[in-house]
């Protein structure tokens, strides 16, 4: 077994205690909730922390000083390093604000948290620090660490950190009304079609449109088969995930294993049928590349499963085809997405050949889900990279195809007010997607690339 | 921002460390370090299946040899440590482009005890790693985009 595989390992396994790829790596809520108890100086303090992504995170810590309750709120920023065989993922706080009152000239120091692994050394609870400094004397051991469930979200836990007349609060306690009560999401669907003044024109949406989603996955290819795998799962648990919560039937087409070719995805496309009222969405996760001479942006799809086969334009399309054959079918949203390089693989195109003419959905808000793929249309063809640019992956998978879901997931959690849109899906894709390359160490440069014609009533 | 320095600092690490295997090639780096016989060649871009493989080619793990590049002593010696040199390969994540063989080379230590390493430069900077010992599985690696490696090899066969 390769080290690295261990080292991957040990990062899964890590990142199930670990914040960070809970929240952008499993299907779990639009935004992540996380509990941490730790002890400063005699003082106990218990942190809520709300986590949106490795750029957007806050905690509500709540403490007795002298027998007085206080609640403060952190913002955070977080960060994930290797050094060696080790891992450390550090969650830096700032901006503190008092949440009740205090008295005048009172601070406080954000605290900092540190989660430390490595494939033989694991701590659930991370270490805490309000030096600024990080200095050896004043870091202790978190007392607990855990992952708030929907259960919790009652009043009187809530009521530990915010006020009941705070927006968040609100949220958050709608959110476990909603998902923990007898409510399904089916029936919430309902009701919220029936309390609002969009009513008629959604239900119609429900019951005449199809989502369809259309996978062309590289599972088999050896180097990046096994991340290519998780993408498949991430991308299809959560759109089946969203068409069953707002009640509209799925259908699903997989083009994998060793059917993963071009004339497999070509007769896939070629049947597809769909309705006016339809929803299309278009994923391939594999490798891409770009010809010398393409003046496409958009990658070149590598359609081949075995290493033995060789490449050539008979053996890839471009992600610009499958737009075009996808959209020429009429649907009234078409999504079509490529988690794939687009580098120059050195050489000219050989041949001219054309291309035919995990868990429930507990964190969304039902009807952003409906404001997205019911009361919008249009086209969107979207790229994990721009040319030149290589796409990058890890055992979690693609980073493209993650900071997507994350993006997805941030719009329509609970905790959102704004009304969605794919606009900002797209731009936080693609800023998400830029911080995690950021924070990798060897990787380069990914600018994910678009094309929009999306209209949202 | 950095913060390695934590790593120094948190107690549980100042304990003894086990020694350090090497990132690529583990417990069998001496291989390659100690190698009797390093040899580099041009191949074909694709492999080809053993089955269609015709007896008057040569091949090195199913791909055709298109040439040898002959080695002086010091420049193999240079190769080795260029090619032992971690820097030069990226452990935490992996580019989405297809690999597309330029290079292959081998490092013989004994017969049961080698190396081959097949290596892209375009679409990608990556290479496969396969060792003589089974419980070595074959690996992928992607290289760094400045790395050593494909820039020592390509002077060479510009030479």
């Amino acid at each position: 077994m390769s080290k690295l595989y261990l080292y991957f390992i040990a990062i899964q396994r890590i990142v199930c205690l670990i914040l960070f790829f809970c929240s952008i790596a499993n299907q779990t809520q639009a935004q992540s909730l996380y509990e941490i108890v730790f002890e400063v100086g005699n003082i106990s303090y218990k942190g809520f922390l709300v986590y949106f992504n490795e750029e957007e995170a806050y905690m509500r810590i709540g403490y007795y000083d002298n027998k007085k309750y206080n609640v403060v709120e952190v913002k955070y920023k977080s960060i994930i390093e290797k050094s060696g065989d080790y891992n450390t993922f550090v969650m830096i706080g700032s901006n503190p604000t008092y949440i009740t009152k205090v008295d005048r000239g009172v601070t406080y120091n954000p605290d900092h948290f540190i989660w430390v692994w490595n494939d033989k050394y694991q701590h659930n609870e991370p270490y805490v620090t309000d030096d600024p400094h990080f200095h050896e004397d004043n870091i202790t051991l978190a007392k607990s660490y855990r992952e708030i469930t929907i259960k919790d979200l009652t009043e009187s836990y809530l009521r530990q950190f915010f006020g009941s007349g705070e927006e968040q609060y609100k949220s958050l306690l709608r959110m476990g009304t909603v998902v923990s009560g007898s409510t399904t999401a089916t029936q919430a669907n309902t009701n919220q079609n029936t309390n609002n003044g969009t009513n008629t024109n959604t239900q119609s949406n429900t019951t005449n449109a199809t989502l369809h989603l259309v996978l062309a996955i590289n599972t088999e290819i050896p180097d990046i088969g096994r991340s290519c795998s998780v993408d498949q799962k991430s991308m299809e648990t959560e759109f089946k995930e969203i068409s069953k919560a707002i009640g509209m039937p799925f259908k699903k087409y997989v083009v994998v294993g060793e059917e993963f070719t071009k004339a497999n995805l070509e007769k896939t496309l070629a049947n597809l049928k769909v309705g006016s009222n339809d929803v299309v969405i278009f994923y391939y996760s594999g490798h891409g590349f770009r010809w010398s001479d393409q003046t496409d942006s958009y990658p070149q799809l590598d359609m081949r499963y075995s290493e033995y086969t060789k490449l050539s334009a008979n053996t890839s399309l471009s992600l610009s085809a499958v737009y075009h054959a996808i959209t020429g079918k009429n649907a009234r949203l078409n999504l079509i997405m490529g988690d794939c390089c687009n580098s120059d693989i050195g050489r000219n195109q050989f041949t001219n050949s054309s291309f035919m003419v995990s868990r429930s959905f507990q964190g969304a808000e039902v009807e952003k889900l409906k404001k997205l793929f019911l009361q919008s249309n249009g086209n969107l063809m979207f790229s994990g990279s721009s040319p030149g640019e290589y796409a990058w992956c890890n055992i979690n998978g693609g980073f493209f195809t993650l900071s997507f879901l994350q993006a997805l997931k941030e719009e329509i959690g609970f905790m959102r007010n704004e009304s969605p849109s794919w606009e900002r899906i797209v731009q936080n894709t693609k800023k998400n997607t830029q911080y995690k390359i950021n924070n990798c160490d060897g990787c380069q440069r990914q600018t994910p690339i678009s094309y929009m014609t999306i209209n949202q009533k | 921002m950095k913060f390695l320095s934590l790593l120094l600092i948190i107690p549980f690490m100042s304990s003894k460390q086990p020694q350090k295997e090497h990132l690529i090639f583990l417990q069998y780096a001496h291989f390659i370090k100690d190698a009797k016989q390093t040899t580099l060649f041009l191949i074909e871009d694709t492999p080809t299946q053993p089955k269609e493989q015709v007896a008057s080619k040569k091949y090195c793990l199913d791909y055709e040899i298109l040439k040898t590049v002959a080695l002086t002593e010091a420049v193999a010696d240079s190769l080795k440590e260029i090619v032992l040199e971690e820097k030069n390969y990226i452990a935490e994540a992996q580019k989405s482009c297809p690999m597309v063989a330029k290079y292959a080379i081998t490092f013989k230590k004994k017969n049961n005890q080698s190396f081959t390493l097949i290596l892209s430069s375009a679409p990608c900077e990556k290479v496969t790693v396969s060792c003589s010992k089974k419980d070595f599985k074959k690996s992928y690696f992607d290289l760094k985009e400045k790395n050593e490696i494909l820039v020592f090899i390509e002077k060479l066969v510009m030479e």
